[in-house]
């Protein structure tokens, strides 16, 4: 063995539309036919198919969830759903005692499904692992969860007290808004302190992750997605002038282009055509500020894997924005043409993409198993002691 | 012989090793180490792309193999058969056929599941709520200024409500108000829960003949009893819930402008269903509904532009928007006229 000096290495990404499309149509025939009921079978094998294609110095990763342990989640989520909605007609005390249930019960779920979803991956037949702690779930998730929750309640207590035969008053809702701002105002810290529970604890075998990014990192961030957000907006409100006077101006003159539009009386064609152009410029406007979506996608993968470290090795991301644009604008515009169906084909592409910008700069061959973990092949028993909620879709 | 790495489940290092059959086992050869595992200790994760196939050992153990012709033979002396659905995967005319059997399942859905499963819903949602969604929806468009306040005459106003108020409906009616708006042009519809909306544009249009705007009124009253508005707004809710899961995480961009889509018009039927509604009614008392039929004649011909004269006042518009979404005028317009020779003939008749 020679010693080598740290390299990088990148993921490798091979999953290809044709095959992802296979197990896609498929899946969704069957979820259709069963009702819904075969969907857990579904995710875990567009897992398998996903984590196996995805390759770090040549070994690919594995998904080993147990499709039972997902439809048990799954059940326990159209639960709380049903009871959500159903309680609202029964009475406003019942519903918010089914809403105060879910919020205690939410991060006590996320932790489960963090800790399953972990457990049941492996590289090179080595477990990863979740080792947050429930207190340190109840810690990161009780403010956000909370501060989410307020707004509700103190509309649902106004409720009760019989306020909504009163015309909605400023004063009603200046609390609301209040919290609305509040939570947009902390949303970067709340969104570090997630990501650093849900990163700094996970672990390969006994590689551990860290996760070294700052509140200031953070802002940064989401100063960065406003300023985008504010540049696309001054975009498309051009765009959508210039597109909306250009519509509504061939819509009354052009004639040549339309015959409809030269019979009609001119006072009542400039408000219809000036609808038509506010239509078209809307339209505009809204694709420029789609195009925001991939660039800050891009940003925020650089951002939280930049600041990932694996066994203190660190990995990074370099995602393009406008590279990651390209591919999703292309994506959606295959899928309207094809209803959706190139969706299997866009996921593999972006996927190829957003993977294989990622690489660490550690050792792949000296990741060690941490005793206690479940052996790759072991299946079922484990999953189902970690009672396997899994939420996600 | 097949090549490939063996990881020993302690280590992510990978070690060159050397796959063979053994008796009744996985022979595997790695450096000084040879190991042999019982088939039934075997899990297989067959390649179905450009990553490595990989054989897990229960108790710990990884194997990658090499994408050779031997790999073939030695996995099938081994007895890893890909699982059922896999294979069905593999055949491209079995795909074909799922796709087929998809389309059609989300036809039949759209087509009739959707419709289905709302009339069911509608059924058990209680009036109250319905109203409570109508006039939300109204306190939107206004506050979202798609809406501006009437400028009719309150006497104007008043004048058709009282003959609105005399239409004599069938006993248990769903009651129902007017509400004047300006929306730019000549329409008419009902929100959920009984409230209609009628554009001063149209009211304009009808020129004063009261028999017309009532056919309207009849015609919306039809979509209140059928509770059309309800039913559009559950299927648009359906509707989007099937897109968005079919779409996956894609954008909800596209899911939601597919439900635009639907929620577009109450189908041909329910508007065909409402017209009789109207004729109904308007024979019941005994209003003419010829009115109507030059008012929808002046509507089609602003909309085509065939009639210069009809584009007068707020006619026209370059979005005929209530005709788009009320299919066949002219089979509309004979229709009302036959209508009104038969409200005539009732009116001549002693009651």
């Amino acid at each position: 063995m020679e010693a080598v000096a740290p390299r990088e290495h990148a993921l490798q990404f091979t999953g290809e539309g044709s095959a992802y499309f296979r197990i896609w149509i498929v899946n969704l025939a069957l979820t259709i036919i069963t009702v819904g009921l075969y969907s857990p079978w579904a995710k875990v094998r567009r897992l398998r198919y996903i984590y196996g294609n995805t390759l770090l110095d040549g070994s690919p990763f594995e998904f080993h969830g147990d499709p039972l342990a997902l439809l048990k989640g799954r059940l326990i989520g159209v639960l709380l759903l049903v009871g959500y909605t159903q309680a609202a007609k029964v009475s406003l005390v019942l519903w918010l005692a089914v809403v105060a249930a879910i919020a205690v019960a939410l991060p006590w779920l996320l932790w489960k499904s963090q800790k399953f979803r972990l457990a049941n991956s492996s590289y090179r037949g080595i477990r990863f692992g979740f080792d947050g702690t429930l207190r340190a779930a109840y810690a990161v998730f009780a403010l956000p969860i909370a501060l989410f929750m307020a707004p509700y309640i103190w509309l649902a207590a106004l409720g009760l007290n019989g306020a909504q035969a009163q015309k909605p008053s400023a004063a009603m809702f200046a609390p609301v808004m209040l919290l609305f701002l509040l939570l947009a105002v902390a949303y970067p810290w709340i969104f570090l302190r997630v990501y650093r529970y849900f990163h700094a604890q996970a672990r390969i075998g006994s590689a551990r992750f860290a996760f070294s990014a700052t509140l200031a990192g953070a802002y940064g961030l989401a100063f960065s997605a406003l300023g985008l957000f504010a540049l696309a907006m001054v975009l498309a409100l051009l765009l959508g002038t210039i597109t909306g006077l250009g519509v509504s101006w061939i819509a009354r003159h052009g004639a040549w282009i339309w015959p409809g539009a030269a019979a009609v009386d001119p006072g009542v064609a400039g408000r219809a055509d000036s609808i038509i152009g506010i239509s078209a410029g809307v339209i505009a406007g809204y694709v420029v500020v789609l195009c925001v979506y991939p660039i800050f996608a891009a940003l925020k993968q650089n951002f939280l894997w930049g600041k990932t470290s694996l066994d203190g090795a660190p990995l990074q991301s370099r995602a393009h924005g406008m590279a990651l644009l390209r591919i999703v604008a292309g994506n959606v515009f295959l899928m309207l043409l094809t209803l959706g169906l190139y969706w299997p084909f866009a996921l593999m592409r972006s996927l190829r993409y957003q993977l294989g910008v990622i690489s660490w700069t550690g050792d792949p061959q000296q990741i060690v198993a941490q005793a206690g973990d479940a052996a790759v092949s072991a299946t079922g028993e484990e999953t189902m002691e970690l009672l396997g909620l899994d939420f996600s879709l | 012989m097949v090549a490939g790495r063996y990881f020993d489940g302690q280590s992510s290092r990978a070690r060159p090793a050397l796959f063979s059959l053994g008796n009744g086992s996985l022979r595997i050869e790695c450096d000084e180490l040879v190991r042999e595992v019982a088939l039934a200790d075997l899990e297989f994760a067959l390649s179905r792309g450009r990553a490595p196939t990989r054989i897990a050992l229960r108790g710990g153990g990884l194997c990658e193999l090499a994408d050779t012709p031997e790999l073939h033979s030695l996995l099938r002396a081994l007895g890893a058969r890909r699982p059922a659905l896999e294979r069905f995967e593999s055949h491209r005319n079995a795909i074909v056929g799922v796709l087929i059997v998809f389309l059609a399942l989300m036809a039949v859905i759209w087509r009739w599941g959707i419709p289905l499963a709302a009339d069911g819903i509608v059924d058990r949602v209680p009036l109250a709520w319905e109203s409570r969604l109508g006039e939300t929806a109204l306190g939107q468009l206004d506050e979202g200024g798609i809406f501006r306040s009437s400028t009719l005459a309150d006497a104007r106003q008043a004048q058709i409500r009282a003959a609105f108020a005399r239409l004599r409906r069938p006993e248990g009616s769903t009651p129902a108000h007017i509400v004047f708006r300006r929306l730019g042009v000549p329409n008419a519809f009902a929100l959920p829960g009984g409230t209609i909306v009628m554009a001063d544009e149209l009211v304009v249009l009808a020129q004063d003949d009261d028999s017309a705007l009532m056919t309207v009124l009849g015609h919306e009253l039809g979509h209140v009893q059928a509770r059309d508005g309800l039913r559009a707004l559950v299927r648009a809710t359906l509707f989007s819930t099937l897109a968005a899961w079919y779409l996956g995480d894609i954008s909800s961009f596209v899911a939601s402008a597919g439900a635009g889509i639907t929620s577009l018009s109450y189908s041909r039927a329910a508007e065909s269903a409402a017209d009789g509604y109207a004729l109904q009614l308007m024979r019941a008392n005994a209003i003419s509904t010829r009115g109507a039929a030059l008012l929808f004649q002046r509507l089609a011909g602003g909309a085509t532009g065939r009639d210069g004269d009809a584009a007068k006042g707020a006619s026209a518009s370059t979005i005929p928007e209530y005709l788009s979404t009320h299919p066949d005028i002219q089979e509309r317009i004979r229709r009302f006229e036959r209508g009104a020779d038969d409200a005539g003939a009732a009116r001549a008749a002693p009651p």
